[in-house]
């Protein structure tokens, strides 16, 4: 079937679905009762309000410049954006938060170890990553999201654990084959012969991206090629989302059943989704390394795939429903909560270990909170939908 | 019924929209492993430790040459004092070395060979014997080992983004 | 096909693989044990000891997977009810097995506090319980983590000597409930030391779950776990049985704390319950549960098979190749059942 008749009849698929359900009612005006205009605007939009509310009281006790601020939030967007942007597309195909970015994270990481062993520096350090990271994020993606196909409707926690088991693979291979089985000979090795070492220096490529198309304005530093990057990763989204795959990922997100019946395979298509999800995560962890310059071998994967969730959450998106403003909303928020809360307990309350146990408490919680919200406000509209069709039917019975 | 396409089958060369779009995928990736290769050479990090300390080779003595000016690849000249070595970055191979001594320009274009990680160029030799790129030029074997590599872990190392 | 085929075949369909080739890897680990010089009666006698000291965390599973609440990944908020009452137990310098008992009450008062909120939460979320059950439990780990810093707490065994405020990030529990349980009626019978005290106490545990379950509300909450339709049906106040199932399991992992305290010596604070869900949760499967349906039987093999690898693993692993593996293979393994029970859709065995 040709791409326009596929398209075709899904629409038709769904129109058919909704002229049978409205029927009756050709004459009577269905109207969802809403909530009074802003307080739905509130409700619906309460995580990133509690952020604003959250960052400006931080600023404030932390006694920060706004110079340094704004030049932390700078740095801070370059070099998260990337991961973030990546976990869009997953919520585009309808399997909800990747966790399984991890697998894509260590990707990045499998490839930054081996051009620091071999001494390949900047830009075309980066780029041999890159492409080293690529064919590693594809097959892990594949199988995270075969698995994810036999666990449907459990996505979220299944990748979650699936982000568990692969850390224990990429443990194997990073601590016991690297030195045995994968020659590394740089000082990257541990002495005992084999295992990467806990803390990989990446002098070589320390901020090779960053700097290379600098821009200073006053005291703040733009690191402009990192944006350019994030830019093009920006118009990549919005252009694959007309495409037929980006479609055919939208049918799949909002009915299974109905996409599969108009000839779109369903399986393939969420697969493809997070094999996407994956090399992008790969890309971007390369992305946040670079600016890092340091890398946490064993850790920084974990907790990335949480803090991007996180960061994503923040900016207002929901499980079922992201786009490009909630990305970059989310970052500044996030991560201004985050930089801030360490200085501003210290200052408040004289223990700095205090505010970083607050940011982290807040992290999680709000995670915890805009998926408890999506979930009730989800049955809500379900319960509404229901009732409706009882009304609808019921009218039809008595007319 | 109409014939069913030989959709079963990995590779159906036979399929001209499948020909087309394996040719285009091929060249793609091929395309890509080269740019990986030609990425993996001029991007290799070389750390040349210019000596102007006494050695010998052959038997032959070459002493330290106290106040000449040195400048290597693109970096800023420099002046390199006797019994001092002087470190720099050397990525990819072609480089360049010039030395002014006692009004006398030395110059030479070399490569470093890849492999090289650690690499000694002996600024006497170089001055007596600039065209034998082999003589001046030595590798040092031995792994400068990063002891300040820390296995401590904060309270909440874990969350330090 | 012979039927000896067919019956081999159905055996280890209905058993899992997964669950053989670890029962395998774990017989195997045995036989090499004494090619490492590894003294058997000396593994059994951990593993013993180990299961004790986890059984009662893992039998806290039970009660969600019962009434169809899913893995209860937010075992840590049980766990931190457990921390508070151990660490007022303390507080009130209640010493030897009263203070065991001591911190038992408080813990089992917090949870029941804590356990109620958590049900109706889930309650309002239903389908979707076991991501956040995680994040809660990880939210509430971070939340206690700022509290044990600013609650007022005295005893100087507990409190940083420094500043005179905020709790240690490991307490000990010697002089408190110190092997209060383990050593009880403890004895050695072929060299294996036998922990009866722990191991009677997760009994009498197991019992008053398995004579709880054949009650009429026990008997509702598994209705409500198989078909929640059918048990609204019958008229079974279906929130009210899952919110009972969510507190007794987070009292259940407040005790379980305290037993795995007093066994292992330390009370762990902070960061220590962030991650001690995933073992009881694995512990559990490998025992034969899957996501909705799960027995007593299931929680002595899987305790007995999870402590086993991991008591097994390093000791002889480190013998034979000379390298610490023990880690890594933990974490497949573990994380790997769980990714099996998730994608699976049928019921369990035993």
């Amino acid at each position: 079937m040709s791409f326009k008749t596929k398209m075709n009849n899904f629409f038709k698929g769904v129109k058919d679905k909704c002229v049978s359900l409205f029927k009756s009612s050709k004459t009577k005006v269905l109207k969802k009762p809403t909530l009074n205009g802003t307080k739905e605007l509130l409700i619906k939009n309460i995580v990133p309000i509690m952020f604003i509310v959250i960052g400006i009281i931080g600023v404030y006790f932390s006694k920060f410049s706004a110079a340094t601020i704004v030049n932390e939030m700078l740095t801070r967007l370059a070099r998260n954006s990337f991961l973030v942007i990546s976990l869009l597309i997953p919520i585009m195909a309808g399997m909800g938060l990747n966790f399984g970015m991890t697998l894509g994270a260590m990707a990045g990481q499998i490839g930054l170890i081996l051009i620091t062993d071999w001494g390949i520096v900047g830009i075309p350090g980066i780029i041999l990553a890159a492409i080293i990271s690529t064919p590693i994020s594809i097959l892990l993606g594949w199988w995270c999201g075969m698995i994810l196909n036999k666990a449907k409707g459990r996505e979220m926690v299944t990748s979650y654990i699936i982000g568990f088991f692969v850390n224990g693979v990429y443990q194997l291979v990073v601590l016991f084959m690297m030195g045995v089985i994968i020659p590394i000979k740089s000082e990257i090795l541990l002495p005992r012969g084999h295992g990467v070492r806990n803390m990989v220096n990446l002098q070589g490529i320390r901020k090779s991206l960053d700097n290379l198309i600098p821009l200073r304005i006053g005291t703040v530093n733009i690191p402009v090629a990192a944006f350019i990057l994030i830019a093009l990763l920006c118009f990549f989204i919005i252009w694959f989302r007309k495409t037929k795959l980006g479609q055919d990922m939208r049918a799949v997100s909002s009915d299974m059943e109905v996409a599969r019946a108009s000839g779109i395979n369903v399986e393939k298509t969420r697969v493809l989704s997070i094999i996407i999800s994956t090399v992008l995560a790969g890309y971007g962890m390369i992305v946040y390394l670079q600016n890092m310059g340091t890398l946490n071998t064993y850790n920084s994967h974990m907790q990335i795939g949480m803090f991007s969730a996180a960061a994503l959450l923040v900016g207002g998106a929901s499980v079922a429903k992201a786009n490009i403003r909630n990305v970059f909303l989310g970052v500044i928020l996030f991560h201004l909560m985050f930089y801030v809360a360490p200085y501003a307990g210290k200052n408040l309350i004289g223990e700095a270990q205090l505010g970083e146990y607050f940011r982290v408490f807040v992290s999680y919680g709000v995670i915890t909170i805009a998926l408890v919200i999506y979930e009730v406000s989800k049955r809500r509209e379900n319960r509404i939908e229901a009732t409706l069709l009882r009304e609808s039917t019921e009218g039809e019975k008595n007319a | 019924m109409p014939k069913m396409s030989s959709s079963k089958a990995l590779f159906n060369f036979s399929n001209k929209v499948f020909r087309r779009r394996f040719i285009i995928r091929t060249v793609v990736a091929v395309l890509i492993i080269v740019l990986g290769i030609v990425m993996f050479f001029i991007g290799k990090n070389h750390i040349v430790h210019l000596s102007n300390i006494k050695t010998t080779i052959d038997g032959v003595e070459y002493k330290p040459v106290d106040n000449i000016s040195v400048k290597f690849d693109k970096n800023k000249t420099f002046t390199s004092y006797a019994d001092f070595s002087d470190e720099v970055s050397a990525v990819g191979s072609k480089h360049s070395l010039r030395v002014e001594y006692n009004g006398n320009v030395y110059e030479k274009k070399f490569k470093i060979p890849h492999s090289y990680r650690n690499v000694i160029i002996s600024l006497p030799v170089f001055i007596k014997d600039t065209d034998n790129v082999d003589k001046w030029l030595t590798q040092i074997n031995d792994v400068v080992v990063d002891d300040s590599s820390d296995e401590e872990m904060s309270e909440t190392g874990e969350f330090d983004m | 096909m012979s039927k000896q085929d067919n019956v081999f075949k159905s055996l280890v369909n209905s058993f899992g693989l997964p669950r053989l080739l670890i029962a395998g890897f774990l017989l195997l680990l045995f036989c090499i044990a004494p090619i490492g010089h590894i003294s058997i009666t000396q593994s059994i006698s951990d593993v013993l000891m180990r299961f004790g000291q986890n059984a009662v965390l893992v039998l806290a599973m039970v009660p969600m997977i019962h009434s169809g609440c899913g893995l209860n990944f937010g075992l840590p908020l049980g766990i931190i009810a457990g921390l508070l009452g151990g660490t007022l137990a303390i507080e009130l310098n209640v010493v030897g097995a009263a203070s065991f008992f001591v911190a038992i009450i408080f813990s089992v008062l917090f949870a029941i506090v804590f356990g109620y909120v958590y049900g109706i939460l889930l309650n309002r979320i239903k389908g979707s319980e076991m991501m956040i059950a995680t994040y809660v439990g990880y939210a509430a780990v971070a939340f206690m983590c700022m509290m044990w810093l600013l609650l007022p707490y005295k005893h100087p065994q507990m409190v940083w000597g420094y500043a005179g405020r905020g709790l240690r990030t490991t307490i000990s529990t010697e002089g408190f409930y110190y092997h209060v349980l383990s050593d009880f009626l403890s004895f050695k019978i072929f060299g294996i030391t036998i922990p009866t005290g722990s191991i009677l106490f997760f009994a009498f545990l197991a019992l008053c779950i398995w004579a709880f379950l054949h009650t009429k509300s026990g008997t509702a909450m598994t209705a409500v776990g198989s078909n929640p339709v059918f048990a609204r049906a019958c008229g079974i106040n279906v929130n009210k049985i899952r919110t009972l199932s969510v507190i007794m399991s987070t009292a259940l992992g407040a005790i379980g704390i305290l037993v795995y305290q007093q066994s292992f010596g330390f009370i762990q604070l902070y960061m220590g319950p962030f991650y001690m869900a995933l073992p009881a949760v694995s512990a559990i499967l490998i025992g034969g549960a899957s996501v909705n349906k799960a027995s007593i039987a299931n929680v002595v093999i899987g305790t007995l098979l999870f402590q086993g690898i991991v008591t097994m693993t390093p000791s002889v692993m480190n013998s034979i190749i000379h390298t610490d593996m023990s880690e890594v293979i933990r974490i497949v393994v573990s994380n790997g059942m769980i990714l099996y029970a998730l994608t699976r859709k049928s019921e369990a065995t035993l």
